[in-house]
């Protein structure tokens, strides 16, 4: 808990926090104070000297001193003055110095109008150039498909560094030369390898790094229109906002939530947005003519009436594959049409078992489930069986943060607060909160990491299994190294277990909840979290059975085929085979696809129906900690693309949101909390999803015609498709807290702040935005249940058999991500991996092919050699290995030798 | 500590420095009394040995004149004190003025190592470092071969003469920044990190090296322990003429006689040192204004002659004693060219992390080239004097801004009707008044 203190700003009284500075103080107290090299999430370094103020040493005091205001800690009865003339000229003649080699660009520059720069220069009041000297000049660097590099308007606030280096982790970027002359950038041109690079577009204050993609379709943010809308990229569920013109969606923006995302976005949530503008998107509904084998478009009516008469065939048997990327809402829909029993989720058959077994023990409250922020608090991680760097990244960058703990604890003890980050690293040196990895192979975070424990996945397990018969009894039986790191565990305040699905190693997380469940009761501040597939893969789980995935969706096809099948969202070429695949689709007599791109799937549909893109609907989402979040439409449904739910309202008698949501709470009492979405308080005001009506918007169209037409309505949120109604987050300032749910902010700005950094004038209990955020899970209410011990047959397996993992990889692993252009760029090709061990036992050699067989299909791809992969461990890249299936195989002639382990 | 019964010596500094080649040699060091100092401090406790040296009113020669025993006892002590403790010799002489340093650094690498181990006995410290400019050829060769002596005479290692104490010392060549002089970016340099300035809190003494407790002083600093130690405390303070204890290298260049070093008492008046010592002014020129201490140090005039070199007598004077190496300017040399000199050489030597050092610096040298080249315009003037305050101690984020401008303040104010005339004429009044090939073959 922090306590409050009162300080004097130009001899006003005003109460602040105590652990934060005076900078952080006076921004939440809606002050203008200029500043660079600052960051909230970054912390202070006093580098670029703009947000001097005035201290007093007393009342009596009228001298002062020009102190950072960054730099300087709020203490008790403290007297500051902002306005001393002193202090205003001082940040007048810094503005001045900095802008002496920035260029005059601002009509050409991508930042202008979202620039910090320019909103600083003007706030300080530097208007007038002084400096006779010629500026310096610097070159500039390919950077990659997601950043432009324009050095010549670098100001030197060192933030780009900071975020890269320090925050990130990342090597590739860094700080050359001096004096003037500083240059931020590369050793050489080429992509910038960090996951979270893309960031740095938000984290420059200035336009050096600006978005590429963005620049392709580049729009001044006053003419953008934005709402507040959920990441679809993985199972976070990181906040953002979506921006569009003229139907296309042009950016993501952070949108700052403090539990999940904070100011911070991978580059897959950040850039992955493409697939909307997409060419291979679905605008109309399609038929196919079985007779003429030709594809014709329908019209709405036409589509219905045909999705009419197959629904309703005698002896009709109507099957639905519900999406783990489409909202609770269209999977409740789909639900409803074809009835429970005929609902399958789009889900692998290993996840839908992992997905039980979390929300049974989430539900049983044996565990404390951590939010993203919760992670970055803990002392000690044992990450198994996941590489998050790849998988779910922006956990990544929290577990990074998590390692620091210790070091802010030392620093302490000197007296240094957590946000003086430069004082804090002197300290910190390499001090590190434990993290211990327990994986296949080493992963981007190795490098914070107190121990990486390559080890296949049968050594993962009897590791943990040590480790929790040490966690129970105490016992000497085990191993040094379980010892050691069930020790970490117990010596830590409040330890945390993070894993992820995409093991598809059930025992494992079995072992990672129990494990979890043993320290909770040791430790009521330990925590777990687990990364699962996609954004609403847990919501989906919730509306089926354990035996209705995918699998058993091929098996139920087999053995009866329906007569219908409803596919939503979900592309079943990613699971199975094309020949597996086309020869049981060829059994069903109609497929209705449901889907916005089109994929393998779409292309053996008899009826496609156009579905809406994340940007073109209002959903509700629940990530993998249970935690369910709205996101907004930023612009109506293009043609005749609809939400799926809408499409099927007429045939599943949902024809109101009421209803609909009624529906979704009969389906599981976790679902209840929903409830709150179904009646949409248009309230007394509206929120604008455009900014202010200073901009030329209304001349976008004039070419085709010059009427500005009636903006279209939306019904299901108070957000407008116009100017009208309260803009960005001014209407924090209003009393809200009747309108909780339903007032989203649909951007950034203040008064004379309009780049992202206006969220730093916010005062800081408002700027939370997870309100908007309902968590299913509640620890109130218990139902009790027994997480199932390990078999005994599994973990006695031969421990000399190859084991074929997943291989995830950030810009692969995400189906609409990978039709980014930009993203597709970075997608490595497909190999095999292995360490040299295993590659001499299986006399293959670096970029040789090798083939991998399972029941029904077959890979064979080159090699590379990777000695940080675990003996025994073969790696082949995810999608490969989701088609492979179970039973996989390495060719027998390999494997009758000794294995030497 | 009473004062032996010894030949006390009037310049200690220098008494080890012989016509000898070779004087820098342990054997030599040694027959002149070296490792004295040691041998008694290593009969004392650590406590003790620091009490000596507080005692002794020895102030930091690196420039800021901080009191030595002050700045040591901020280092944690006792059993529970972090480990290992640093203690760093500041060899990276780059002062503009300031050869000092080298002089000790080539004649008398023993007298520094001598220093730098009593240090590391006083504060329990582990491992000393020798911080040398990298162009210090000479004084680079000359301390390795000494560190070689020292460790072969178990003056260094472990169980040093049969005390118990344990101690190594490494040498760090630098890579040659003028900012590597500042403590916290000299450290930074030495992890392998941008020779940046640290954030003061922490100070280096409870968190510096890899964030250990470490001390970090200059050449001549190190230098005077030996002898604080041998001959004690009352007879250090004795030395001096005026407050300041002890003696101290002083120097002048210029167009005077003889420019050179000499160790003479603190408190030593600045006319003492130019007249007597520097042999005055040249012939054929006069007088016009001094640095007294470097290149960062505010200029003094002919009226102020008299003040005692003596860290708070300078400072009474509006400028500081620094280096304590005097630069002298004469009539003949134009003072806007050697400010815009100085000033470049600063912004040159910017590390580039804070604003008013970074863009304020080389603004400051555009105007001066722009006055010097006789394109000025009055508003010039009044814009330096804008960015002199800008660059004020406390605006910035380390002393290297309000050091550089220091020089250019000082003018503005002395010598203000060269700049006025700089700008009148279109052009440098002094452009045919000089021919430099003269002065500068001392």
């Amino acid at each position: 808990m922090t306590n409050k203190v009162t300080l004097y700003i130009d001899n006003l009284s005003y109460q602040v926090p105590d652990n934060i500075n005076l900078l952080q103080a006076c921004l939440s107290l809606n002050m203008d104070v200029p500043y660079f090299c600052w960051h909230p999430a970054l912390g202070s370094v006093g580098a670029c000297r703009q947000c001097a103020v005035m201290q007093y040493q007393n009342e009596e005091d009228t001298r002062g001193r020009l102190v950072m205001s960054c730099m300087t800690p709020v203490t008790e009865g403290m007297r500051i003055s902002f306005n001393n003339e002193k202090a205003h000229t001082f940040r007048a003649t810094n503005i001045e110095a900095i802008m002496t080699n920035h260029p005059h660009d601002c009509p050409v520059c991508e930042e202008g109008g979202d620039c910090h720069l320019q909103d600083m220069t003007l706030l300080s009041g530097h208007i007038k150039r002084r400096y006779p000297g010629i500026k310096r000049t610097h070159n500039n660097q390919y950077l990659g498909p997601f950043l432009n590099h324009e050095m010549n308007r670098c100001i030197g606030c060192y933030r780009c560094v900071r975020f890269y280096r320090d925050y990130c982790g990342g090597k590739d970027l860094n700080v050359f030369s001096s004096k003037n002359n500083i240059y931020f950038g590369r050793t050489e041109s080429g992509n910038l390898e960090n996951e979270f690079s893309g960031n740095l577009a938000e984290v420059c204050p200035t336009g050096v790094f600006t978005d590429k993609p963005f620049s392709k379709h580049y729009i001044r943010k006053w003419d953008l229109q934005s709402s507040p809308s959920i990441c679809t990229h993985c199972s976070i569920g990181c906040n953002i906002y979506a921006t569009e013109r003229g139907g296309i969606i042009r950016k993501i923006n952070n949108r700052l939530n403090q539990d999940i995302n904070g100011h911070f976005l991978c580059n897959r949530g950040r850039f992955g947005y493409q697939h909307v503008n997409h060419e291979n998107k679905i605008s109309q509904v399609w038929s196919r003519d079985h007779q003429s084998n030709k594809t014709h478009a329908l019209d709405n009516i036409h589509a219905h009436i045909k999705l009419k008469k197959w629904l309703n065939e005698s002896n009709a048997r109507i099957i639905g594959i519900g999406s783990p990327r489409s909202s609770i809402e269209n999977n409740a829909a789909l639900h409803k049409l074809v009835g429970a029993h005929n609902f399958y989720a789009g889900i692998a058959k290993n996840e839908l078992t992992q997905l039980n077994l979390l929300t049974k023990t989430y539900e049983s409250n044996q565990i404390n489930l951590l939010s993203l922020k919760e992670i970055e608090q803990t002392d000690t991680v044992l990450l198994v069986g996941e590489d998050v760097t790849q998988t779910a990244p922006r956990i990544a960058l929290s577990i990074r943060q998590m390692t620091k703990n210790r070091g802010i604890n030392k620093a302490e003890k000197f007296g240094i607060k957590p946000w003086q980050d430069e004082a804090l690293r002197n300290i910190t040196q390499d001090t590190k909160s434990p993290l211990i990895i327990i994986n296949t192979h080493e992963s981007k975070l190795s490098d914070v990491a107190k121990q990486n424990l390559n080890l296949s996945p049968n050594k993962q397990l009897i590791l943990l299994l040590e480790i929790e018969t040490y966690l129970v009894n105490n016992t000497s039986h085990c191993s040094e190294l379980a010892i050691s790191i069930a020790s970490d565990l117990l010596n830590a305040n409040n330890p945390a277990i993070i894993t992820g699905t995409h093991s598809f190693n059930i025992e494992l997380l079995s072992a990672c909840l129990r494990i979890s469940a043993i320290l909770k009761k040791q430790k009521n501040n330990s925590g777990f979290y687990c990364a699962t597939s996609a954004v609403n893969t847990l919501g989906l789980s919730l509306l089926c059975e354990p035996e209705q995935d995918i699998t058993h969706l091929i098996e139920s096809i087999e053995s009866e085929p329906p007569t219908l099948l409803v596919i939503m969202e979900t592309d079943l070429f990613r699971y199975f085979s094309d020949k597996k695949l086309t020869t049981y689709l060829d059994k069903i007599k109609h497929i209705i696809v449901i889907d916005q791109l089109i994929t393998d799937t779409v292309k053996m549909a008899d009826l496609v129906l156009p579905a809406t893109s994340f940007s073109e609907q209002n959903a509700t989402l629940i990530n993998n900690e249970g935690r369910s979040q709205r996101a907004y439409a930023v612009m109506p449904a293009n043609d005749m693309r609809q939400t799926p739910y809408k499409w099927l309202a007429q045939h599943n008698s949902l024809d109101d949101d009421h209803k609909l949501y009624q529906y979704i709470q009969s389906i599981d009492s976790l679902l209840q909390p929903l409830s709150q979405f179904k009646s949409i308080n248009k309230g007394d005001f509206t929120s604008a999803r455009q900014p202010l009506r200073s901009s030329a918007r209304t001349a976008f169209f004039a070419n085709v015609d010059v009427k500005e037409y009636a903006p279209i309505c939306d019904d299901k949120s108070n957000l407008t498709y116009s100017m009208e109604g309260v803009s960005a987050f001014r209407q924090k300032t209003l009393d809200n807290t009747q309108y909780k749910i339903t007032t989203p902010v649909t951007g950034v700005w203040s008064p004379k702040w309009n780049s992202s950094q206006a969220i730093n004038k916010t005062s800081l209990e408002d700027k939370n935005e997870s309100d908007l955020a309902v968590k299913i899970f509640n620890t109130a209410s218990a139902v009790p249940f027994e997480i199932p011990t390990a078999q005994q047959k599994t973990y006695n397996q031969p421990l000399n058999t190859i084991s074929v993992c997943p291989h995830h990889h950030i810009y692969t692993n995400d189906d609409l991500a990978t039709f980014s252009s930009s993203i597709g760029e970075l997608a490595p090709k497909p190999l095999i991996h292995m360490n040299q061990k295993q590659a001499n036992y299986l006399s293959i050699k670096s970029g040789e092919k090798l083939t991998i067989t399972s029941n029904e299909y077959q890979i064979s791809l080159p090699c590379e050699i990777h000695n940080t992969i675990a003996d025994g461990v073969i790696l082949v890249p995810f999608i490969e290995y989701i088609r492979l299936g179970t039973n996989i195989q390495v060719p027998s002639n390999y494997t009758d030798g000794e294995y030497d382990d | 500590m009473n004062s032996k019964q010894k030949n006390c010596p009037k310049k200690p500094l220098t008494r080890f420095i012989t016509d000898d080649d070779n004087c820098w040699q342990l054997n030599q060091y040694k027959s002149f009394g070296g490792y004295e100092g040691l041998q008694q401090a290593l009969t004392l406790s650590g406590s003790a040995v620091l009490d000596e040296i507080k005692e002794s009113n020895l102030r930091g020669r690196g420039g800021a004149g901080f009191p030595t025993g002050l700045k040591w006892s901020f280092v944690p002590q006792g059993d529970d004190a972090p480990h290992p403790k640093y203690m760093i010799v500041n060899a990276d002489e780059m002062e503009p003025g300031a050869f000092k340093d080298r002089l000790l650094l080539e004649k008398t690498p023993h007298q520094i190592i001598e220093g730098l181990i009593i240090g590391g006995y006083t504060l329990d410290a582990d491992i000393g470092y020798i911080f040398i400019r990298g162009d210090y050829y000479t004084a680079i060769e000359r301390i390795e071969l000494a560190l070689k002596e020292c460790y072969n005479n178990n003056l260094l290692g472990r169980n040093i003469l049969g005390s118990g104490f344990n101690f190594e010392i490494h040498i760090h060549t630098s890579a040659g920044r003028y900012i590597c002089g500042e403590e916290t970016a000299l450290i930074n340099s030495l992890e392998g990190k941008r020779a940046n300035p640290r954030a003061k809190p922490p100070f280096p003494q409870v968190a510096g090296l890899w964030g250990k407790p470490t001390i970090v002083n200059n050449v001549e600093t190190f230098c005077n322990l030996p002898h604080i130690l041998n001959f004690g405390a009352t007879w250090f303070k004795s030395l001096g003429r005026f407050k300041d204890a002890g003696t101290k290298i002083f120097g002048v260049s210029g167009r005077v006689k003889t420019p050179g070093l000499w160790e003479l008492p603190m408190g030593t008046p600045i006319g003492e040192i130019i007249e007597n010592y520097a042999g005055g002014m040249c012939d054929g020129y006069k007088l016009k204004g001094y640095l007294p201490g470097g290149g960062s140090t505010d200029f003094l005039l002919e009226k102020h002659l008299d003040t005692p070199m003596d860290y708070d007598e300078i400072g009474k004077q509006r400028s500081r004693m620094g280096t304590g190496t005097i630069i002298v300017l004469d009539d003949k040399y134009c003072p806007v060219a050697m400010v815009l000199n100085l000033v470049k050489f600063f912004a040159q030597e910017s590390c580039g992390w804070c604003t008013p050092c970074r863009d304020g610096l080389p603004w400051a040298a555009v105007l001066l080239e722009k006055i010097e080249q006789g394109k000025g315009e009055l508003a010039d003037i009044q814009q330096l004097e804008d960015l002199c305050k800008f660059a004020a101690p406390g605006n910035t984020f380390c002393a290297l801004a309000p050091g550089a401008v220091e020089p250019l303040q000082s003018a503005l104010v002395f010598f203000r009707v060269d700049f006025e005339q700089h700008i009148e004429q279109q052009s440098c009044p002094y452009c045919n008044s000089d021919n430099l090939e003269d002065g500068d073959d001392k």
